[in-house]
């Protein structure tokens, strides 16, 4: 069992898999993405709600043991930050955000060179991005300025998988222009 | 308490009892488990030898679950299917997804299919899975792989090193096809696991195997009616 993360967003992503809805409709192997913040300002009662999207994707260990394939995004599960209840899921076959036909094949591996390193310093860069997160979706939700949009942008710009940010970019562009810049 | 905490307590529980060592704790653990029985060899629940003849490496990246479904149906009918005719089935229902893979609830959908009866279960415990094996029903589980693979695995190896990308929970089903208390101080789980090399009877040691359970909420399906 992982140590549990000791952030909001952290342990967020690692509730989703224990819904029903991601036991009935997502595949056990799927990968859960970094999310994509939306906010609805007013949101249905009248004040600020915050939403997290995230990217589902395939990943398998590779042939070599070592690292993993990363396959595409095939389904979002959006989440409210307050409650962490499922608001949406999007099979992306049937909301198309890019062509889809056939079988998918691996769009890159995991690790990327960026986060090279022990296991350890990789599942520490990951909380603090993790908590980054939280200090982010704070100051979205009570309309504050985020105080460390430099730092969240280096840190998720270092733990995004490359072969993973051109649907990224698709799915949450403005977030991903807004710290990651224009493609 | 943590989770961790807890699952430590359990597992010592568990390993007291099978050992006969009841000095504590044991008012935890209300059910026995079931004695050890197979014909072959007393030590060993299932029959993980005649089901390995059963495994094959799954041939697609994301195909474990239908895989781990094939190994029981060839098992249970004693007729030869095949991973792919299995997985173009699966997908046609929407059990399978290209590129992603099988819902856990979608587990055990091809074996209804031809008739195998099935039973799901979050939150099972080994005491379940251990009668369901000793009834001569067939088990497959939901695990963190990377938890299968490298139990224990150093947090300061590399990160190249790592099966998968740490911290993503449960990924993986697998048939589990017996316990083996040979060595009663380490019992071990054997698997047929359709995800590694020589994944046909391999053998993890029961903590490690009920770390990479828990993750997936202890899933369990069971399939078949068991001994006649």
């Amino acid at each position: 069992m992982p140590e549990p993360s000791s952030t909001r967003t952290g342990k967020l992503l690692a509730d989703v898999r224990k819904m029903p809805l991601f036991r009935q409709l997502a595949p056990m192997e799927s990968g859960v993405g970094w999310p994509i913040p939306i906010r609805h300002r007013p949101a249905w009662h009248g004040g600020t709600a915050v939403f997290l999207k995230l990217p589902l994707y395939g990943y398998q260990r590779a042939d070599d043991g070592k690292g993993a394939s990363l396959y595409p995004p095939f389904a979002t599960l959006t989440v409210d930050w307050a409650t962490g209840r499922p608001m949406e899921y999007a099979d992306l076959r049937y909301t198309r955000p890019w062509e889809i036909s056939g079988r998918p094949g691996a769009v890159g591996t995991f690790p990327h060179d960026a986060v090279r390193g022990s296991v350890r310093e990789y599942i520490a860069a990951k909380e603090a991005l993790l908590a980054l997160y939280d200090e982010m979706l704070d100051a979205l939700q009570e309309g504050v300025p985020f105080g460390a949009a430099d730092e969240f942008g280096a840190a998720l710009s270092r733990l995004m998988e490359p072969s993973l940010l051109p649907y990224y970019r698709i799915l949450g562009g403005k977030f991903i222009e807004r710290f990651l810049g224009p493609a | 308490m943590s989770e961790f905490e807890n699952l430590a307590d359990h597992l010592h529980d568990l390993i007291d009892i099978i050992t006969g060592d009841d000095d504590h704790h044991q008012d935890t653990v209300t059910e026995p488990l079931p004695e050890p029985s197979h014909d072959d060899d007393p030590a060993v629940v299932g029959e993980p030898a005649a089901a390995a003849e059963h495994w094959h490496m799954q041939e697609r990246d994301d195909t474990c679950a239908v895989a781990s479904q094939e190994f029981i149906l060839d098992e249970l009918t004693g007729t030869d299917h095949s991973e792919a005719q299995l997985t173009e089935l699966a997908e046609a229902h929407g059990w399978y997804q290209p590129g992603g893979g099988t819902a856990m609830a979608d587990v055990g959908n091809i074996l209804e299919y031809f008739g195998v009866p099935v039973q799901r279960e979050y939150g099972a415990t080994f005491q379940d899975l251990q009668q369901a094996l000793d009834g001569g029903q067939k088990v497959i589980v939901g695990v963190d792989s990377d938890e299968i693979w490298t139990p224990g695995h150093d947090p300061d190896e590399p990160l190249d090193a790592y099966p998968g990308i740490p911290g993503q929970g449960a990924d993986h089903a697998v048939q589990v096809t017996g316990v083996d208390y040979s060595d009663p101080a380490h019992p071990v789980v054997v698997l047929n696991d359709p995800g590694t090399p020589d994944g046909g009877g391999e053998r993890v040691p029961l903590e490690a195997f009920l770390d990479a359970w828990e993750d997936s909420g202890n899933y369990l399906v069971t399939a078949g009616s068991g001994h006649a």
